[in-house]
């Protein structure tokens, strides 16, 4: 009974899958080619065939000479420390601001909230002149601290947990603060657990724009030891002159690997935050 | 006196006055609803003697205590929501144990590996979760415990909501609207446990509804509230039967009080349509004659009127009767043996027990009305 059913519901879904299919196909194009050419010997990448599966392998090459020529190792803890410091930094003072913006009864909250509104229209590229002469005074330049500080504040973050803190229920804060919990038990004791979608959805931004950020760190940081991993690459293929694809594409696959493992991970709280925060088109 | 006292507080949001002047004190472990339309402000007063709203003016005092300026963590109040307000993340358990974690443990010791640390902690953390297990075993939700509130039906929330608020032997206990989510049935058994309830932990309590049954039957006290007023305190008797304002006799009793437009005379005797129905006002004037549906019995003499239609409940049969005199149609509940003798549209008298009228005047206040002695009253009617 239930097999015409079924059949009629993968007829009409045909359209939309075979749409879908191809849209796909043609973003991930260049992250299957990336996967092909990180395989492929220099000799092959510039023959003129599209072919997707090599037809001699040069893996254990291409790999190898990004692990010998630079200290990828270095570049993703570099990475993990920059994006991580910066994260846990903009959780610990959005979610608390973003509180106060939605729960809160004080004078002048909407006109705060307006100035964090503002902030979001400030594109950062704005701010960077002045941070950098304020870091270079500071002596803090060439540090992790150049590194995470500026971005410690998100009006993004603000924002987006605003949002989303509004949409919890008044009488849970209320039962908090009734069972003897403060305003600071309460933001990390029930806000914060009730809102992981909204806290996933946000980690997975932040974590993106400051592992693929090369604007900011390529201003601040001279020392090697320090290269984020899109500095890395930068680095890579000066020191290969640019020519062997090959190996530039197997240390871009390095770099962009864990974010994909993240994303896939996090991807259905992902989408519940983006949905649940309405900030979906 | 050591329960809760408010004294002339009032209220107000921008332009909208919620509360004014409301004086109202609960003795220590008594139950006293607070009754009253939606709107009336008595969410507003209950959130205000939890301390989760400010007063414009006025004092709130728990146990001896004013506590106007106090926040709500500080207060030894507990609260049960309409909706229940179980922490999501947390488990049964969590949920009853959080207001004992928040009142037995310094903010250190609340650290997730304290216990591990220090046998103290160790040994507050066993007393906690001791409690938490009795509280569970009064209210019949031990096997519930490691369940998140999203896994258990309504009735079941409830109780872990009261489990929450009874855990820690609060000073005073406020319920708002704890039933209004359970279906009919389970919202009568569950009356009657809040009732056994907190004749066992004792606490003074405030019961907030808008449903007058709950106020009737589980209440030692009756505050009834309108427009940001209180009308009325006292007893489920003294309101039911001895309400100081129409609005009171209003809102108490189902089906509601029957009214009856009247008038008083120079010579003070009432009369309903040119009739007089037998009693004596101080002053003439108009007036609403009031009566209980079951204080009406049909006579042969009396208000004259014609049945228009017939509810039999079982228990009960209720005639609804459009006077002759006045426009007004009246209930008035029958024995259920009536049935088989009453038909629609049928001619009737109703008589009523005079001890038992009310008579309130238009702007709703009580008056004084005096039964006619019997002669007299026959008189009157020749």
């Amino acid at each position: 009974m239930a097999n015409p059913a079924q059949t009629r519901g993968l007829l009409a879904d045909l359209p939309r899958l075979v749409i879908l299919t191809l849209a796909s196909l043609i973003i991930l194009a260049p992250f299957i080619w990336m996967v092909s050419v990180s395989m492929k010997p220099q000799s092959e990448v510039f023959s003129g065939s599209l072919d997707l599966i090599p037809s001699e392998f040069a893996i254990a090459e291409n790999y190898g000479k990004v692990f010998d020529r630079v200290p990828v190792a270095t570049y993703l803890l570099n990475g993990v420390i920059v994006c991580f410091g910066i994260l846990i930094f903009q959780i610990l003072f959005a979610v608390p601001a973003a509180y106060a913006l939605a729960k809160l009864r004080f004078a002048g909250r909407e006109v705060l909230f307006g100035f964090v509104v503002l902030g979001l229209l400030v594109p950062y590229q704005t701010t960077a002149l002045p941070l950098y002469l304020g870091f270079a005074q500071a002596g803090l330049l060439d540090s992790y601290t150049a590194l995470i500080a500026p971005f410690t504040c998100s009006v993004f973050a603000i924002f987006l947990f605003r949002q989303f803190f509004r949409a919890l229920p008044d009488d849970l804060i209320n039962a908090a603060r009734i069972d003897g919990m403060g305003e600071f038990s309460i933001v990390w004791r029930v806000v914060l657990p009730n809102a992981w979608p909204a806290a996933t959805a946000f980690a997975i931004f932040s974590v993106v724009a400051h592992w693929n950020d090369l604007f900011w760190p390529l201003i601040v940081i001279q020392t090697g030891d320090l290269y984020t991993p899109a500095m890395g690459i930068l680095a890579f293929r000066s020191v290969e002159a640019g020519e062997d694809y090959g190996a530039l594409m197997a240390a871009a696959l390095l770099v962009t690997a864990p974010l994909v493992i993240a994303f896939l991970f996090a991807q259905r709280r992902f989408i519940e935050g983006i949905t649940m925060t309405g900030l979906k088109g | 006196m050591d329960g809760i006292v408010v004294s002339e507080v009032s209220k107000r949001f921008g332009d909208t006055q919620v509360l004014r002047d409301v004086s109202l004190e609960v003795g220590r472990g008594e139950f006293l609803s607070l009754v009253g339309p939606s709107g009336c402000g008595k969410t507003t007063l209950m959130r205000i003697v939890a301390g989760l709203e400010g007063v414009t003016s006025g004092t709130v005092c728990i146990g001896g205590r004013d506590v106007t300026a106090t926040r709500a963590a500080d207060r030894d109040v507990a609260m049960v929501f309409q909706n229940y307000a179980l922490y999501p993340h947390l488990t049964v358990r969590q949920n009853i144990s959080v207001p004992l974690m928040m009142r037995r443990l310094r903010p250190v010791q609340r650290l997730p590996f304290a216990g591990w640390l220090s046998p103290s902690v160790r040994a507050t953390l066993g007393a906690i979760g001791e409690d938490v297990e009795t509280a569970a075993r009064m209210l019949g939700i031990g096997a519930l415990l490691d369940r998140k509130p999203a896994h258990l039906s309504g009735g079941q929330r409830q109780r872990v909501a009261l489990g929450r608020a009874i855990v820690r032997n609060p000073s005073a206990f406020l319920m708002d609207e704890p039933l209004s989510n359970l279906d009919a049935a389970l919202r009568v058994t569950t009356r009657s446990e809040i009732v056994a309830i907190h004749r066992r932990v004792g606490a003074s309590t405030v019961y907030v509804t808008h449903d007058q049954s709950e106020a009737m039957t589980m209440s030692d006290r009756i505050a009834v509230m309108m427009q940001g007023v209180l009308l009325q305190v006292g007893t489920p008797d003294e309101i039911y039967g001895n309400p100081q304002d129409l609005r009171v006799a209003r809102f108490i009793g189902s089906p509601s009080i029957n009214q009856i437009a009247a008038h008083a005379g120079p010579d003070g005797l009432l009369c309903v349509g040119g009739v007089s129905v037998g009693l004596r006002l101080e002053k003439p004037g108009n007036a609403v004659l009031a009566v209980r549906p079951e204080d009406l019995h049909l006579a042969s003499q009396g208000l004259a009127g014609r049945i228009e239609h017939l509810e039999y409940l079982g228990e009960s049969l209720l005639a609804h009767v459009r006077l002759t005199e006045g426009a007004e149609t009246v209930i008035c509940r029958l024995s259920p043996e009536n049935r088989t003798r009453l038909r629609p549209d049928e001619p009737v008298h109703l008589a009523f027990d005079h001890g038992r009228a009310l008579v309130f005047a238009p702007d709703n206040r009580r008056l004084a009305a005096r039964p006619l002695p019997s002669a007299l009253r026959e008189v009157a009617r020749g």
